[in-house]
């Protein structure tokens, strides 16, 4: 099936299967930002935006991604480079795996909630599996960055 | 999972003529459990263009198009307050925002599924579910039927009643499906007690019920022991039938005590 998308403001084509889900679809097209992790729903490395909102790419048909929006992390790589400098900060990137879905979420939690405190943070992060660290250092460098992404 | 074709048909009766056409054919709410299925459609029928993504209100009920996402239900204003929050509470219990924002309500309910926490506080409240053939059916018909139901959910509607709400999910971990889900409301001197993933789908103690309703002085303890000797509970890896009966038992007697006005 042809389908028509806008990733990363740059309109594509893609020509996927009825059943072909956007992860594969996004990989296959070089974007190996976007992870396999559990393949079930439940780890967020997966994690893309489609007109805004953070979805799991692993369970998101590409078919409905038609005339939508799709945003990688290579879609905000200013900002992820900004959040990724608070992460080392606070020693919340080790091995990196879940970064940019957690980067993904972030943007879209700073789009949709108006200050988001300690709560909505935790609330963004609890759909991403973390192996390496224990989710507090991660929380302070999002609330570090999204300080200072406010001051600017 | 195999889709064979992809259709998204922009009226109801185009939907409704595709899934009349094969048994095969299937509809698609917000395909969260999709990719774990072992389906394989002949057609995949997405209901995604027939703008049936809405929260209204009118002077009866809550309507919510069946395709309306579980974050746009976490993210509106109407379940704040509605029944002291408990579908707000067990909505943002699901999963992570991520999850929340492809599930719809109506692949939840059409799902039936034992697991689930939204079923449990709704089967407390009184809703109707409008099918576009069938018409309407209250939620509690729909999920005690035996036969599948072959038609296109459109709306659910919970009628606006006065009253309070509790949820309460036990699980082990926040992104592990529940070992027990409890739900108590409280509205005109009625008392509903709900428990789901038993682990078997959400009941309503309608003995517990009953025996409340008859008293003039309830005792809440009482009332959870007879729920829990009407309900039936099981074992699985999550949890034991024992560890599962005694959740209940706290559970519902706190959740009674929670939705009970306060007298002075």
């Amino acid at each position: 099936m042809k389908i028509e998308l806008t990733l990363n403001n740059r309109r594509e084509l893609f020509d996927v299967a009825p059943d072909e889900m956007l992860l594969d679809t996004l990989r296959q097209h070089g974007l190996k930002s976007v992870r396999r992790g559990c393949d079930t729903t439940t780890c967020g490395v997966c994690t893309v935006l489609v007109d805004g909102l953070a979805v799991p790419s692993c369970s998101y048909l590409s078919v409905r991604a038609e005339g939508k929006h799709v945003t990688t992390v290579e879609g905000i790589l200013e900002e992820a480079e900004k959040l990724s400098e608070h992460f080392g900060d606070e020693g919340a990137d080790q091995c990196g795996f879940c970064n940019p879905g957690i980067a993904l979420s972030v943007h879209a939690l700073k789009h949709h909630v108006n200050n988001p405190g300690e709560a909505a943070i935790k609330d963004a992060l609890t759909g991403h599996l973390c192996r390496c660290t224990g989710y507090v250092s991660q929380l302070k460098a999002i609330k570090a960055y999204l300080e200072a992404d406010e001051d600017e | 999972m195999k889709i064979h074709e992809y259709h998204r048909p922009d009226s109801l009766e185009h939907a409704y003529t595709l899934l009349q056409q094969d048994k095969h054919n299937a509809l698609i709410g917000g395909g969260g459990w999709l990719k774990l299925s072992k389906i394989t459609m002949e057609k995949a029928i997405d209901l995604a263009a027939l703008d049936l993504d809405y929260i209204k209100e009118d002077s009866n009920a809550i309507r919510i198009g069946s395709m309306t996402t579980l974050a746009t239900m976490d993210n509106h204003f109407l379940f704040d307050t509605f029944y002291s929050g408990m579908l707000k509470d067990a909505i943002h219990g699901v999963m992570g925002v991520e999850l929340r924002n492809i599930v719809t309500l109506g692949g939840t309910i059409m799902g039936k599924y034992p697991f689930s926490d939204i079923l449990t506080p709704l089967i407390t409240l009184d809703c109707e579910l409008e099918f576009y053939k069938e018409g309407v059916l209250p939620l509690t018909d729909f999920l005690n039927r035996k036969t599948r139901v072959n038609d296109i959910l459109v709306e659910l509607r919970i009628k606006k009643h006065k009253g309070t709400g509790y949820f309460k999910k036990i699980a082990k971990t926040a992104l592990d499906f529940a070992i027990l889900n409890v739900a108590v409301t409280y509205s005109e001197g009625l008392y509903k007690i709900a428990v789901g993933s038993r682990p078997g789908r959400a009941k309503l103690a309608l003995n517990a019920m009953q025996s409340l309703y008859e008293s003039n002085t309830p005792d809440f303890k009482k009332a959870a022991t007879k729920a829990c000797e009407e309900l039936t509970f099981g074992t699985t890896h999550r949890s034991s039938e024992t560890y599962r009966k005694d959740l209940a038992m706290e559970y519902i007697s706190r959740g009674l005590k929670a939705v009970t006005p306060y007298e002075d």
